[in-house]
């Protein structure tokens, strides 16, 4: 059977999805990246060639998210774009007529607006990440409470507390105050759920005209918490799509079918998931500049090599396969 | 006396140039990188802008290298960078660095080019010269960026253009009088209007607008001029060293350049809002009507004229019907973020430039 590969390595999560030639999802994967890509992508590999390598064979890959360089030759990627294009293409293909999609991931919110299957407008937030999945993360493990409970504790919730959402350190900072004040755990989280859902509006969704029906997707729409908090606050109702948490790479897929339509795929194949991948860096000193350069290697050839801007080390002694 | 100055753009060509005539020993410090940002930092208030950080950093550098006096173009205009030379001044100082400075700027130029011409003894019709052949360099060399980062992308052949620009740049570095500097403007422009291009409405062009230092100094914009032009996008910026300095340093141009402003701005912006927020959107409201497909306001963050003015080009761009991106920069090491917000802007703006042509026909 013909099928595509979208992976979509992002801060907390890598997401592995293989979509048939029909656009049905054959099989997803979410994964923690752990801060380590090459594991969570090599892992995510050797899962899915496990379970699904014999009945399908790979026609196209497609990757995105921050890590969407290393991971397209780790893969050998037909297609790589970013984020916002691939949750954009996920969404006009499998939910047709959405106006609105609010995207939260593990560092960055974006809201994206679609006008007849286009994208007319979107915002990302620049240089705060207070309030994206992260610092929801880190909230939990500090309140020893399962980030899969956040949302229903945030339900449970009496009277939910003022938190200030413009910036994580902030927020912190306030709701250990208010728990030193004695104010209830789900009072408290319901409080952050708020914060963070104002903070979103007042900064991402300054100024754009938010139309229903709206998509809420991104790992942090598992919360039930911050979809509830979304609904009070826009008076309107939120979907939250069957593939939420994985809908970057099914964006993925659909640009690698797209990629793919006359040439052959570059997928390294299953087995690239033992293949040794070694990153290294180094400073150039070549002028005050002072890039930062990558190097990739795989069992031992240099295969990639990025981060100078002049060009003097992206292509020298590059094994072209 | 060993005089530097601190980098923004091109401006180092015009001092250059200008101390070269006068036959003052000056010393270039590196172009802005880490290294300076890493040294700003150190000294420079909690909450500084990254221009702040960066003039700072380039000012230690060149001071270390052995410089025992600045010279400053500018740095009391109505921002945080108004106060700029004199908090940079002071924190050197108690740093331990005995600096001179000598800034060029409101009120205090005349006096200071006066003390320059007396120290070093020159004439006065060298001092002419030298100011004369300062701004000549800086103007031609801002000219040939601007034709290279508008026409390049719609050059039907670039690469025989940027063999002609890699030339007049060579020419214009050891050209040291005027009717030289002239001729290479001039070659520059026949060039392109001679040249097979694409039509304009072919290729995607973004207007970029923002404060002065992130406008010119690439390591403070993330170079995003090299990355939209390899991207073969059609650059239009309205900001340069040579539009902007005569209108502060010339008493009798300053109240018209104002009122042409407040005129482009208006009704969005009918006051100047301190440092450059006037400029930036009286400069997208001029751009929207040279048929730019897109804007990008780039600031540093914090910077509060370009809030302002972020505020008011939302309601432009809805009133108008051209997108604009507005990035906040600061100090991230890593790319990443800012080339994904910029790569999907452009592809959104060029998806709707495709229906749009698709509705037409």
């Amino acid at each position: 059977m013909k099928a595509y590969l979208g992976v979509d390595v992002g801060s907390v999560s890598t997401n592995l999805v293989v979509m048939g030639e029909n656009g049905g999802i054959i099989e997803s994967l979410y994964i923690r990246t752990m801060g380590q890509p090459v594991k969570a992508v090599q892992d995510g590999l050797r899962k899915l060639g496990e379970k699904i390598g014999h009945i399908v064979k790979i026609a196209g890959v497609g990757v995105t998210g921050s890590a969407r360089m290393l991971t397209a030759v780790l893969v050998g990627a037909d297609a790589v774009k970013n984020e916002i294009t691939a949750h954009a293409v996920a969404v006009s293909k499998t939910v047709p007529g959405t106006q609105t999609i609010i995207e939260i991931g593990g560092q960055d919110s974006k809201i994206i607006i679609l006008r007849d299957g286009v994208v007319t407008d979107f915002a990302m937030n620049t240089v705060c990440a207070a309030g994206t999945g992260s610092f929801l993360d880190q909230q939990a493990v500090r309140l020893n409470v399962p980030i899969e409970r956040f949302g229903e504790l945030a339900l449970a919730a009496t009277a939910p507390v003022r938190i200030a959402g413009r910036c994580a350190v902030f927020a912190e900072s306030d709701m250990i105050h208010k728990q030193q004040l004695g104010h209830s755990l789900e009072d408290i989280i319901a409080g952050l759920c708020e914060a963070l859902v104002r903070n979103y509006l007042n900064n991402v969704g300054k100024g754009k005209e938010i139309l229903s029906p709206i998509v809420f997707q991104g790992g942090v729409a598992a919360n039930i918490g911050i979809k509830a908090a979304f609904e009070k606050a826009l008076k309107k109702e939120l979907v939250v799509p069957e593939h939420f948490d994985v809908m970057g790479s099914v964006g993925c897929c659909f640009l690698a079918k797209d990629a793919t339509r006359t040439t052959a795929t570059r997928f390294k194949g299953w087995e690239a998931a033992d293949f040794t991948f070694k990153p290294t860096s180094f400073e150039c000193k070549g002028c005050p500049n002072l890039c930062e350069i990558i190097q990739i290697f795989e069992n031992d050839d240099l295969v990639a090599r990025w981060g100078d801007r002049c060009g003097k080390w992206s292509s020298a002694g590059v094994k072209v396969s | 006396m060993l005089l530097s100055f601190p980098h923004m753009g091109k401006i180092h060509l015009a001092l250059a140039e200008a101390l070269q005539v006068l036959e003052i020993p000056y010393l270039l410090p590196a172009a802005p990188g880490p290294r300076s940002l890493l040294l700003g930092q150190e000294l420079a208030p909690e909450g500084s802008c990254l221009p702040f950080c960066l003039v700072l950093g380039n000012m230690r550098e060149a001071l270390d290298l052995g410089a025992d006096t600045i010279l400053m173009l500018g740095g009391s205009g109505p921002c945080r960078f108004g106060y700029f030379v004199y908090l940079a001044e002071q924190l050197l100082r108690q740093a331990g660095y005995q600096t001179e400075f000598l800034v060029i700027d409101n009120g205090r130029h005349l006096r200071n080019l006066i003390t320059l011409k007396k120290k070093q003894q020159v004439p006065w019709t060298y001092l002419l010269k030298a100011v004369q052949c300062g701004w000549h360099k800086v103007l031609t060399e801002e000219l040939l960026s601007a034709l290279e980062r508008e026409y390049l992308a719609q050059a039907v052949n670039p690469r025989p253009f940027r063999e002609k620009l890699v030339q007049w740049r060579s020419r214009l570095v050891s050209a040291h009088e005027i009717p030289e500097m002239i001729q290479i403007r001039q070659e520059a422009e026949d060039t392109v209007k001679r040249m097979p291009r694409y039509p304009a409405s072919e290729v995607l062009r973004v207007g970029l607008v923002g404060d002065i230092y992130t406008m010119l100094e690439p390591f403070a914009n993330n170079r995003i001029e090299e990355f939209l032009i390899g991207k073969g996008i059609s650059i239009v910026k309205t900001m340069a060293v040579s539009t902007w300095l005569p209108n502060i340093l010339l008493p009798w141009k300053r109240g018209s350049y104002r009122q042409n402003l407040l005129q482009q701005a208006y009704p969005y912006l009918r006051y100047s809002v301190g440092g450059f927020g006037l400029e930036s959107v009286a400069h997208t409201r001029n751009l929207a009507l040279r048929k730019v497909d897109c804007m990008i306001q780039l600031f540093p963050m914090g910077c509060m004229p370009e809030i302002v003015a972020c505020s008011a080009l939302n309601k432009l761009g809805q009133d108008e019907n051209i997108p604009i991106l507005s990035i906040t920069l600061d100090q991230h090491d890593s790319r990443t973020g800012f080339e994904t917000r910029v790569e999907a802007f452009l592809e959104m703006v060029e998806g709707i430039k495709v229906n749009k042509k698709a509705l037409c026909h």
